[in-house]
């Protein structure tokens, strides 16, 4: 009897010590993961905060990019005109934008622009502000006077600055709309690029100028392309408009479609009696109202100018 | 004596210019000149002019008056300059320019080679011009800027037209024939101090 009982004894202690070790490795196991959890943990906390602080310099880095942006194009500055009212819409879809306006005057011949670069947000103000540069060449320098001459220009210099040795077949490019409004004169010149002009006379009678089919940037002649002047003759309470394709091609309304081109010209001539700070309240609301729910695919721009002698 | 003919030659080259330059202040010839126009000349005269004038304290009228009147002209010159032998037409053009003044105005002159057969067209534009009243030349501007849009040749003087308008002034014009294709075409505007 005592040998097996001792035999027994000795099992049994073994089993318990089996036990033991297993139960003490699986212990050391999940104490092990609890470690790699932790681990990874504190691993993706610190990937967090790395985010979160690129974040917030880029979107520092952005607004920063906001200010020189607007400090360029001064949009929103107060300018007056003599013998002109104008209003205008300037909703980026981002916080910088590839659309741009420009605006100089010479004696009593305002140029106006509403340019639309390839891409919005960062590579878009890019390109605005390069084309910004060599609008104000055109004119400052060069001393271009007529719409399709400063489109000439810029075309050849679009060419040379990203398409020339670009063998990616990738083009870089805007479409503009120029017009010069002589209050001298009483004529509107404008010139296209991909890009037209309407005119509203006082009493709501609707006409759409069509630009160039050919874009900025365009590689066609190695940037010699002609472009075409169109004169227009200008009279009191005529509002002429520029605008990028961002508002008629913005998705929105029951079934999420674009606004459409019909839409966009008959709210223009149905508010032909309205002011320029109306009528800029109106486009503004007809947008939103049409949005709702649905986010805004690109930038969107409309500039309207009166004659009022 | 080689050295010595040289010397005489030049010397009489000299006093031509000492000669041109009592012309130019005698007629009051702020600049004259003789070559290609294209824009970077169009950009340099135009903006020489303006110092000038700024400096004068000509009114701002005037300046701009001035100002217009040169770009249109040199622009004339530039578009629409014929070969002076072959009468085809080149780019840029060439021919001469002239800004001067005298006591109650501004002169611009501009000459270029036209070729024969676009001659009637361009002198019965200008005669019709000259033949009508401020109201009936801003008339006649809608008109023609109507047509620029109907047709690409339509639209014809509409840069002189609106000089016209804005001269008060008749646009005289000479022709000298160079040979049996071209002739040299002068114009002159006046601009009145007064405006």
């Amino acid at each position: 009897m005592q040998p097996i009982l001792i035999i027994l004894l000795i099992l049994c202690v073994g089993a318990l010590l089996l036990v033991i070790i297993l139960l003490n490795k699986s212990t050391k196991k999940s104490q092990s993961n609890t470690i790699v959890h932790e681990e990874k943990n504190l691993e993706l906390r610190k990937t967090f905060h790395k985010i979160d602080e690129k974040n917030g310099d880029y979107e520092s880095s952005i607004q920063y990019a906001k200010r020189l942006v607007d400090a360029i194009f001064k949009i929103g500055a107060l300018v007056q005109f003599d013998k002109l009212d104008y209003f205008l819409l300037y909703r980026p879809k981002d916080i910088i934008s590839g659309d741009f306006v420009w605006h100089i005057s010479k004696y009593d011949r305002h140029y106006f622009a509403v340019a639309d670069c390839t891409g919005h947000g960062v590579p878009g103000a890019f390109m605005s502000i390069i084309s910004y540069n060599l609008l104000n060449q055109a004119v400052n320098e060069h001393g271009y006077s007529k719409p399709s001459e400063i489109l000439e220009y810029m075309n050849r210099r679009h060419f040379e600055i990203f398409n020339e040795k670009n063998i990616n077949q990738i083009r870089d490019g805007m479409d503009i709309g120029i017009c010069v409004v002589d209050t001298d004169s009483e004529i509107v010149e404008f010139a296209g690029a991909m890009r037209p002009m309407y005119r509203i006379s006082a009493n709501g009678e609707f006409e759409k100028i069509r630009g160039d089919r050919t874009s900025i940037g365009d590689a066609m002649d190695r940037g010699a392309v002609k472009f075409k002047d169109h004169f227009l003759e200008l009279s009191e309470g005529d509002t002429i408009y520029l605008t990028s394709d961002g508002y008629v091609d913005q998705f929105g309304g029951l079934e999420g479609k674009k606004f459409k081109n019909r839409k966009f010209n008959s709210i223009l001539s149905e508010m032909s009696k309205n002011n320029m700070k109306e009528q800029h309240k109106k486009l503004n609301f007809e947008l939103s109202n049409w949005m709702k729910e649905h986010e805004q695919n690109d930038d969107i721009t409309v500039l309207g100018i009166r004659f009022c002698p | 004596m080689e050295e010595k003919k040289l010397h005489k030659s030049d010397e009489g080259y000299l006093k031509f210019v000492h000669e041109l330059h009592k012309v130019l202040l005698s007629k009051e010839i702020i600049l004259v000149y003789e070559g290609e126009v294209d824009q970077s000349i169009t950009k340099a005269f135009t903006s020489l002019i303006e110092r000038n004038l700024s400096g004068s304290q000509e009114s701002i009228m005037l300046q701009k008056r001035v100002y217009h009147v040169m770009v249109e002209c040199l622009q004339n010159i530039c578009k629409h300059s014929d070969h002076m032998l072959t009468g085809e037409s080149i780019s840029p053009g060439e021919g001469v320019f002239v800004v001067a003044k005298d006591h109650d105005s501004y002169i611009i002159v501009s000459g270029n080679a036209v070729y024969k057969r676009k001659l009637d067209s361009l002198t019965s534009t200008i005669n019709h011009i000259n033949e009508l009243t401020i109201d009936e030349l801003k008339e006649y501007y809608k008109i023609q800027l109507k047509e620029s849009r109907l047709s690409e040749k339509g639209g014809a003087g509409l840069g002189l037209i609106d000089i016209a308008r804005k001269t008060e002034k008749k646009i005289e014009f000479i022709l000298e024939p160079i040979n049996d294709d071209v002739v040299f075409f002068i114009m002159k505007f006046t601009i009145p101090k007064a405006i």
